[in-house]
């Protein structure tokens, strides 16, 4: 079996190709041309394929041809929003395009993101599982929450057409060795303090080699088919004790500053309340704002059982086990 | 803005749905008076997003096309410079004004041709100078023009710190950024917002002697720039650095009877006023307060969003609508736009390097 792996030499895409290695899939690692890949992938036979996406080419057409399946990946956090429409839904227009040019047959594993659930309206404290109510107005959030909710739309159109096999994941917050900091803590003031929004905030943590290891069962389970699941690992942590863990192995002797998120919350609502009043001329700044401060932190319930229910996978790596790894390390 | 636009208002058009597209959009949404007419670029899911975004039903892949039934009063050109020319004359011949982003051609050949197509259509071709048009440059002009620092001598603008952020397009290794393609790289993609600003407080300058050196050979492209302008009787250094910290953007105007400062980033002007002794220490003392009340507006600025980067742009468009409705001349003239580019086009050239 081989696998098509876009967005390879990212950080999820790393921990993919090891655990589709690790399964028995030959892999062809898609990166654009400037990017290196591990040398130790060429000698443990991942071909690497160095394809921009964004640029129109007929290269992608014959690598297509000879993969089962494709682990869709390539995205990006930063940039323009044009630069983030070009990467994350003109690449995907452009993959999928060439999946229905040529007629390819296989499965296509997306990873798609949490930001599509419209998190804005659903209750604090309640579940949000699979069939929570996708974010109806995803450019009010922020560019990557628009440009993710365009490209799985592209993605489910593509699903409903039939003929190529979809499974979507939804991860949480991904994390592990190298990415400690979460935007869902708060913010980081210089790098020995960090400034803890709320404290009591259930993280929807998702270690990086679970996320991979329910990405690689998708492809290789014939359940997934037509499936969406969301990625987070059970027994989620709150926010403090998040950040204490990584205080606590943390050399640089990082400080947590608590601070209320009652107090944000406060300040946004007045200040989206002074926006309509004043026809603009006073408006919340992007981290005040109540439309995206809800989202990234309200306090919510997530079911994670859909993946064993349907796969009968379970996350390999233990939450504490997962906690050790990423803070082993240290540092950020 | 005349009564009769809320009646027939005008048809803008925007072609390049690219980074800054979305700020025309939204400042075009808020304009009394002015209709949304056509949104175009070649990708067709950006134009089926940005008009899914703004609910607007107004989408074109095709220029030509759009010109013919949009029948836009005036087209925003905010495609890569490189593609200036040919659109905008396009726009022109259909009768169009034109509102074109900076800078407004690679060469001066192009400028030209664009240029005697507006004259020849009767129509205005305004290149986008937002900065120039910012409030507080506005507010200092109007200084300089009451007599308040008497005679401008020399003018100093430095604009700083935005050419392009890690993991931004402009530092793209794959798909390269137009501006690396200009004549003058990146810098000539910045470099006429301070000279704009300069040449407004200056006059035209025929002299210009120039400094571009790359200090971060990863960037691919120049990115320092000084440029030493003469005029009649005064002079000005226009600057666009990437590498002093913090980013700043920052205006000084000395005069014969006194001096100011304005930081536009954050909207606070200084001026500093002629004598010793006790007018020594009161221009300490107001220069001090004046930074300390510009730390307090800062912070509060900052928590209600008030600084718009961009709000020069607002000044531009109602001028520019307002001219296009009843007549009257629009925020930047001809004579302004021909006095910018011909120091653009002079810096970017092998004319006068140091």
């Amino acid at each position: 079996m081989r696998a098509l792996v876009t967005g390879a030499a990212g950080f999820l895409g790393g921990h993919l190709v090891e655990e589709l290695l690790r399964r028995g899939w030959h892999v062809d690692a898609l990166v654009r041309p400037s990017r290196e890949l591990p040398p130790d992938w060429r000698r443990r036979g991942v071909v690497a394929v160095p394809i921009d996406l964004r640029e129109p080419g007929d290269g992608l057409a014959p690598v297509l041809a000879e993969c089962d399946a494709v682990f869709h990946l390539a995205a990006t956090t930063g940039g323009t929003w044009r630069s983030m429409f070009d990467t994350t839904v003109a690449a995907t227009q452009r993959l999928l395009e060439t999946m229905r040019s040529t007629a390819w047959r296989g499965r296509l594993v997306h990873v798609s993101s949490f930001s599509v659930y419209g998190l804005n309206q659903v209750r604090a404290h309640s579940m949000v599982d699979e069939s929570t109510p996708l974010e109806p107005d995803p450019w009010l959030r922020d560019d990557y929450a628009w440009t993710k909710w365009l490209q799985e739309r592209l993605v489910r159109e593509m699903r409903d057409e039939g003929g190529v096999e979809v499974a979507i994941v939804r991860p949480g917050v991904i994390y592990g060795p190298g990415r400690a900091f979460q935007h869902q803590l708060g913010r980081e003031l210089g790098a020995s303090t960090l400034l803890l929004y709320g404290g009591l905030v259930t993280m929807r943590l998702n270690y990086v080699e679970n996320t991979a290891s329910l990405l690689a069962e998708c492809g290789d389970n014939s359940h997934a088919a037509g499936e969406v699941f969301n990625a987070v690992d059970p027994r989620p942590l709150r926010q403090f004790q998040y950040a204490r863990r990584w205080r606590d192995a943390d050399r640089a002797n990082r400080r947590i500053v608590p601070f209320p998120l009652l107090a944000l919350r406060l300040s946004g609502a007045a200040l989206a309340r002074a926006d309509g009043a004043t026809a603009g001329a006073v408006s919340p700044p992007s981290f005040l704002d109540p439309y995206r401060l809800k989202p990234a932190y309200g306090d919510f319930r997530y079911d994670t059982s859909k993946a064993t229910k349907i796969l009968g996978w379970r996350p390999p790596v233990s939450r504490e086990r997962a906690l050790d790894l990423t803070f082993a390390g240290a540092g950020p | 803005m005349n009564p009769k636009a809320e009646e027939t208002p005008l048809r803008a058009a925007v072609v390049g749905l690219g980074a800054i597209s979305l700020v025309h959009i939204e400042k075009l949404a808020r304009l009394p008076g002015v209709h949304i007419a056509g949104l175009c670029d070649l990708e067709e899911p950006v134009v089926e997003a940005v008009c899914e975004r703004y609910s607007l039903d107004v989408g074109f892949t095709d220029f030509e096309r759009m010109l013919a039934e949009a029948r836009p009063d005036v087209v925003h050109v905010l495609t890569p410079p490189q593609s200036h020319r040919g659109l905008a004359v396009a726009a022109l011949k259909a009768g169009a004004h034109v509102l074109v982003e900076k800078p407004i051609a690679p060469t001066r050949e192009d400028y030209v041709a664009m240029r005697e197509a507006a004259a020849a259509a009767g129509l205005h071709l305004v290149e986008n100078y937002n900065w120039r048009q910012a409030a507080v440059v506005r507010r200092a002009l109007g200084l300089v023009r009451s007599g308040t620092i008497g005679d401008v001598v020399h003018v100093e603008v430095v604009f700083g710190g935005v050419l392009s952020g890690e993991g931004g397009p402009v530092r793209d290794r794959d798909v390269i950024h137009f501006s690396h393609g200009l004549p003058g790289g990146v810098l000539q993609n910045f470099a006429s917002h301070p000279v704009s600003i300069a040449l407004a407080f200056t006059g035209p300058c025929a002299g210009v002697s120039t400094m571009r050196r790359c200090l971060d050979p990863a960037m691919g492209s120049e990115d320092e720039l000084r440029a030493l302008l003469a005029g009649e009787r005064s002079s000005a250094l226009a600057s666009v650095t990437r590498h002093t910290e913090p980013p700043d953007f920052t205006l000084r105007v000395g005069g014969t009877g006194g001096s100011l400062e304005a930081d536009l980033y954050n909207d606070r002007l200084y001026v500093a006023k002629p004598g010793g002794g006790v007018t020594k220490i009161a221009n300490g003392v107001r220069h001090g307060l004046n930074l300390l009340g510009g730390a307090a507006t800062l912070f509060a600025d900052t928590l209600t969003s008030r600084l718009d980067h961009f709000e020069g742009l607002d000044n531009l468009l109602q001028g520019l609508y307002a001219a296009v409705s009843d007549g009257s001349e629009p925020p930047v003239s001809a004579a302004e736009i021909e006095a910018v580019n011909d120091v653009m086009f002079k810096i970017f050239s092998s004319e006068g390097q140091l």
